[in-house]
């Protein structure tokens, strides 16, 4: 069945399009009676249009695998959003205000890039409910407020719950029941990565939290935990900052001195700035200076395979290109250059 | 002059007396006005219907092709086709007793007029052995009733249903 125009219907179990197999949808959809569902079907769904119900265990869509770019909103309790005997992938906006009611319950894996919120006491925001092995993977938000306090359960068999970059969770991440694995693969735009990795393998996926991004990630329940944070590309920019030219250093106030081969010479140059220079012979041309007023790097042309990392405990990282056979790298203890 | 203004007056006259005749219900088959509205068994039909034709229309085998005013019907189906349908006039139908449907194709049917229904159990457009390509607006008032039901259903134009149980606005034949 393909639908482009719109549908409503106003009694009970009335749902807006009921069919024995697939359904493309692009209309607006919306029911008011209980137990009307917006779109169900015995295939699969795919959806664009927006979708609304307000009566009670109406459900927004329900098919086999559905995915979902449109919005969906229920009201009723227990009216989910998205309900998918298979599996569900949703880049819409999927909202539900019912108590007891999922904003995506699937048997089988679930890929969300879209808002989800719940607020009904009871109502969770991504349910994968079966009993296999299932993969949550979210890089959208989930937002469970009000009486729900759950944003994932992983329900029952070895699930895997992995957030991406973008992901923002407000609720509790669960693993539930067998043996779960929860993966953190967050881009880090506060460069801070390598702090909060060692942050998360120091806590057990029993319990734990960790904020990344200013949002905070509280989970319980899993059996494993895979920090695998990176810092974003601006941690190691190559623009802002100074622009040009670096201040000259006094040899005196050579950071790592220690390393004598090392193929770049760190220099604190005043409070709060570091100058760095490649070792070009017995000469140090400018590599790039940085500020830690906002972590600013600011390289002179080519950084010649360097990269600079902010860390959580106010460190700066260096690394340096392979020199000598040997990789070189300096942290900048907080203390230092201030 | 005065040759001439008693020429308009009888032209005048003339149509005025024409009048009822244009407006009443009618239809007509390949050309032929035909009571009641019945097609032929043939390979297609073009149906034409004028203002509102009280009374169902069958259209017989063959693809056939609705078209014109209105047609209204208490009690029974409106269009009935045996096999596919092009319907582009509008239908109104009142349910009084058992299910009717505003549309019932015997085999695919293509609809771009508006179909309404009231009463308990209609049907606006059915086709359950074939597909229906809706464009006009159905809308259906009473319990159990299905705005279209067919074996595939692709619709651009507006459905809706107010009553209990109605089992949906859009239906895939099971």
């Amino acid at each position: 069945m393909t639908n482009s125009g719109d549908v409503s219907t106003t009694g009970s179990t009335a749902p807006g399009i009921t069919a024995n197999g697939n359904v493309t949808n692009s209309g607006n959809v919306s029911t008011t009676g209980s137990r009307a569902a917006g779109i169900t079907a015995s295939g699969n769904v795919t959806n664009s249009g927006d979708v609304s119900t307000s009566g009670n265990a109406a459900a927004g869509i329900r098919g086999v695998n559905v995915t979902n770019s449109g919005d969906v909103s229920t009201t009723g309790s227990t009216a989910n959003g998205i309900t998918a005997t298979g599996n569900a992938t949703n880049s819409g906006d999927v909202s539900t205000t019912g108590d007891g009611a999922y904003a995506i319950f699937a048997t089988g894996n679930v890929s969300n890039s879209g808002d989800i919120q719940v607020s009904g006491s009871s109502a969770e925001g991504i349910i994968s409910n079966g009993s296999g092995g299932n993969n949550i993977v979210v890089s959208g938000s989930i937002i469970a407020t009000g009486g729900a306090t759950t944003a994932i359960n992983a329900g029952s068999g070895n699930d895997t719950v992995t957030l991406n970059s973008n992901a923002r969770i407000q609720g509790i991440v669960k693993g539930g029941s067998d043996s779960d694995t929860l993966n953190l693969n967050q881009t880090v735009s506060e460069c801070n990565a390598s702090a909060l990795n060692a942050s998360a393998t120091t806590q057990t996926g029993a319990a734990g939290g960790l904020t990344v991004n200013g949002g905070a990630f509280t989970w319980t329940n899993f059996e494993a935990l895979v920090a695998a944070m990176t810092n974003a590309n601006s941690c190691n920019a190559t623009s802002g900052g100074a622009s040009s030219g670096i201040a000259t250093p006094s040899t005196s106030n050579r950071i790592n001195g220690q390393d004598v081969a090392a193929p770049i010479a760190l220099f604190c140059v005043s409070p709060g700035n570091i100058a760095a220079y490649r070792v070009v012979g017995n000469a140090g041309v400018p590599l790039f200076a940085y500020s830690r007023e906002g972590n600013q790097v600011a390289f002179i042309g080519d950084n010649f395979g360097a990269t600079v990392t902010a860390q959580g405990d106010g460190s700066v990282l260096v690394t340096m290109p392979q020199a000598n056979g040997k990789l070189y790298s300096t942290t900048i203890a907080a203390t230092m250059c201030v | 002059m005065n040759r001439k203004f008693i020429f308009i007056g009888v032209a005048l006259l003339t149509f005025t007396a024409t009048i009822p005749l244009v407006f009443a219900q009618t239809c007509t088959v390949d050309g032929v006005s035909t009571s009641p509205c019945i097609g032929q068994d043939d390979a297609s039909d073009n149906i034409i219907i004028t203002g509102t034709y009280n009374g169902t229309v069958s259209t017989g085998t063959g693809s056939d092709t609705v078209s014109g005013g209105t047609v209204s019907t208490a009690g029974s189906s409106a269009i009935v086709a045996a096999e596919n349908l092009t319907n582009s006039a509008n239908v109104n139908v009142s349910t009084t007793g058992n299910a009717v449907s505003g549309i019932r194709g015997g085999g695919n049917v293509t609809n771009s007029g508006d179909v309404s229904t009231t009463g308990n159990a209609a049907v606006g457009i059915s086709a359950t052995t074939g597909n229906v390509t809706n464009s006009g607006d159905v809308s259906t008032t009473g319990g159990n009733a299905l705005g279209i039901t067919a074996m595939n259903v692709t619709n651009s134009g507006y459905l809706s249903t107010t009553g209990s149980r109605a089992p949906a606005s859009l239906r895939v034949a099971m």
